[in-house]
């Protein structure tokens, strides 16, 4: 089903996509096989040991597909790694939350040839230089303090690393050893190239690669918005550059954060599930997101919030192909749970075999060590983490509102080491523009009420990918919350197109005329957002 | 007609973005001016407490053109709900307060309308939370406190005074693009202009791309 908000004034655009039929038409099977048509004759027959001809027709026809992305999704994803990268030069090195962790990790896998071994800080003698020389625990949540300001400062800093203290640390990676080791292992490439530099000169080219990663959210959020929304190319647009423009997005992907990989892995996902409802679950398309939901497991943990909603949207898709299908649709889902699993127990196995807990350092993070307290008391805290404290609640978090303090006015700028936020003036100032657009949404809503009707499952399907993610992450600050309260926006980057596609239900909310002022107008805001973040960073820590 | 209104719009914002930078730029960024004498190197931790607590302490000389006050407070998790009130003698001066949840750091600002003049032998009474986890405050501890019965009171809160300093943020630009270039790969002052070409870039791209597309 590939359903179209309605509009009085709707103009309709070239096509996303010429073959583009309603679901669960019996127009399925043969949408596969014009898909199918159109690949390479060579292709069609699969790979073959030493068969030239398959390589080549395979990466024409990854050019082909690639060509057939719109030269505007290009642009945006330019804008993206252009805009991460001027957050990884204005980032002073190490000050963003985690980063020495981060690094670390990857230098333990080249260094090592070794997955880090402990939590604890025993870092390499040579990031200890670079952390002591350039005052980073002095700097780090102290935002008097400014980053090292004079030649004799520097002098010693390149003096310190010209002595070629040593790579290898004691295993201890501090907070990242938690985490998968997939986005470190995609590290070990730019490390490995700048390695006849210095560590700040590897972190650079480590960071370069994270900006690269924005330019593939911002990419696949184009894609996904087109699968959503076709035919309206402007929606594409403002959406997609909206996300390009986050600020959020280029503070992370200007560093070295597996949360930029995240976020480029779920809008891959988003985009996924988005063609799968437009266009029908292929098997390609079933081993497709089964491989993402792999990949994005062994990206962050954090991925695992999305899982749930992949797997409905599998499960739906594959009922409703079924009725076309029969049971070979099943077989596709079959295959993607399997393959979306695989890194699980592999996992388990590995844990199983060097004599530790089934699920590793996963089992507290899941709550089988840690979380105490009841049903209710998860519940309670997990709404509170997000929205007003109803009657008869727990009070889990005095003094504030969690909605506007924490997640709202964290969400209009909080970066370096969660210690550098705009006045207060600014966030009530904010209020205004994000009260604008929600109206706009609603208005959306309710004009495209009948499409809505119609793609219920898809939008239960994205509804519960961000539900999910909101709730893994409520429930890991309720796990861990003697330790602190996990309300950083950061965590909820995966998302970014769910806001794109908000952005753009607000857009078309505001009709067809104005909705192209209002679209231009979004677009300079995210701007301006921007812009004005990054001086907030720079006076932060140089004035 | 609608490339029209997608042009105003572009072009309005590029502008307001512009006219909000050289309003920004001809800012002069706050400077301490001074301080209420207590030194903020230590800090007295109090306990998760689940009411508000009070103190009123001396607070010395409020300089002329204060605008803002930092107090040496910090929460474990997020800064706490916060007001306060500068008395001068029995007289309220001033009144301010700051919302609970900013960041973790060492000290919470909190805005307050411009001193037209210094204010002598002021006062500040200081009311803080309720707060989740310990609370942190910097300054000495008060030997006259625990019979008062707030927590609080055992502290002696360290608070400086901000005001809008000599120079603008045009005037130190030379020297913040030095600042860029150190401790960074890679270094030297072309690094801020290669951030600022970077953004440059953006903004021709996006507004290229917002007149092509939105139409």
């Amino acid at each position: 089903m590939r359903m179209r908000i309605r509009s009085s004034a709707a103009v309709r655009d070239k096509p996303a996509e010429p073959t583009a039929k309603p679901h669960g038409s019996r127009s399925f099977a043969r949408q596969s096989r014009a898909a199918r048509a159109r690949q390479p004759r060579s292709l069609r027959r699969g790979p073959s040991s030493g068969d030239p001809e398959w390589a080549r027709a395979a990466a024409a026809w990854v050019g082909e597909r690639l060509r057939a992305v719109p030269r505007a999704a290009w642009l945006c994803a330019l804008v993206a790694v252009l805009n991460a990268v001027c957050w990884s030069i204005l980032t002073p090195p190490f000050q963003v939350v985690d980063e020495p962790s981060h690094f670390a990790y990857t230098q333990q896998l080249v260094e090592n040839h070794a997955l880090p071994t402990s939590s604890e800080l025993s870092f390499s003698p040579e990031e200890e230089t670079v952390l002591k020389d350039t005052r980073q625990y002095e700097i780090r949540q102290s935002p008097e303090i400014r980053t090292i300001a004079s030649q004799a400062e520097q002098s010693r800093l390149q003096q310190d690393l010209a002595q070629r203290p040593s790579r290898q640390g004691g295993g201890g990676v501090g907070g990242a050893y938690n985490d998968p080791p997939l986005y470190y292992a995609l590290q070990t490439i730019p490390y490995a190239l700048a390695s006849s530099g210095t560590l700040l000169d590897q972190l650079e080219a480590m960071r370069l690669l994270s900006a690269l990663m924005a330019g593939v959210t911002a990419l696949f959020t184009f894609l996904f918005l087109r699968e959503v929304f076709p035919g309206r190319r402007w929606l594409w647009t403002a959406g997609a550059l909206s996300v390009a423009l986050a600020p959020l997005l280029g503070f992370m992907s200007g560093s070295d954060n597996p949360d930029s990989m995240l976020t480029a892995v779920s809008a891959l996902c988003f985009y996924a599930v988005a063609r799968a409802f437009a266009r029908g679950l292929s098997r390609p398309t079933a081993i497709a997101i089964g491989a993402l939901i792999a990949v994005g497991s062994l990206t962050k943990l954090n991925f695992l919030g999305l899982a749930p909603g992949i797997v409905l949207a599998l499960v739906l898709l594959s009922v409703r192909a079924g009725r076309a299908q029969g049971r070979a649709a099943y077989g596709s889902l079959a295959i993607a749970l399997a393959i979306a699993s695989a890194p699980v127990w592999l996992y388990v196995l590995a844990n199983l075999a060097s004599g530790h807990p089934p699920l590793g350092v996963v089992s507290k993070t899941l709550g089988l060590k840690g979380a105490h307290g009841s049903i209710l008391d998860k519940l309670g805290y997990v709404w509170q983490f997000y929205l007003p404290r109803l009657p008869g609640m727990h009070d889990y978090f005095p003094g504030i509102s969690t909605t506007r303090d924490l997640w709202f006015n964290r969400g209009v700028g909080y970066y370096g080491w969660l210690d550098t936020s705009f006045p207060a003036w600014v966030q009530t100032a904010a209020i205004v523009p994000a009260a604008i657009v929600a109206a706009l949404f609603a208005a959306g809503l309710v004009v495209a009420r009948a499409t809505l009707r119609a793609r219920l499952a898809e939008a239960i399907v994205y509804a519960t990918m961000g539900f999910g993610l909101l709730v893994l992450v409520g429930l890991t600050s309720y796990i861990y919350r003697n330790e602190g309260a996990f309300a950083e926006p950061r965590y909820l980057l995966p998302l970014l197109p769910l806001l794109a596609l908000v952005l753009a239900v607000a857009i078309h909310g505001a009709g067809r005329r104005a909705g192209l002022a209002v679209a231009a107008g979004i677009v300079v805001l995210f701007l301006a957002h921007d812009i004005f973040s990054q001086l907030l960073v720079v006076s932060r820590y140089y004035a | 007609m609608s490339r029209r209104s997608v042009l105003v719009v572009l072009a309005v914002g590029l502008a307001a973005i512009v006219a909000s930078l050289i309003a920004v730029l001809s800012h002069n960024p706050l400077v301490a001016a001074g301080n209420n004498a207590i030194a903020g190197q230590h800090y007295v931790e109090l306990e998760e407490e689940k009411h508000p607590m009070s103190t009123c302490q001396t607070a010395g000389v409020v300089p002329r053109g204060t605008t803002a006050l930092r107090l040496g407070v910090e929460g474990l998790y997020y800064s706490p709900k916060l007001s306060l009130r500068m008395l001068s003698g029995s007289r309220v001066v001033r009144e301010a307060s700051h919302r609970g949840g900013g960041p973790p750091t060492p000290n919470v600002t909190v805005g307050v309308a411009s001193f037209a003049r210094s204010v002598q032998h002021a006062r500040i009474c200081v009311t803080v939370g309720p707060t989740l986890g310990a609370v942190r405050y910097y300054g000495e501890s008060s030997a006259a406190a625990t019979s008062s019965g707030d927590e609080l009171a055992q502290a002696q809160l360290h608070v400086e005074y901000l005001r809008p300093g000599s120079q603008s943020w045009w005037s130190s630009i030379g020297s913040i693009l030095r600042h860029i270039g150190y401790g960074r790969a890679p270094s030297g002052e072309g690094v801020a202009l290669l951030a600022l070409v970077l953004m440059l870039a953006v903004v021709v791209t996006v507004s290229r791309l917002t007149l092509r597309e939105l139409r």
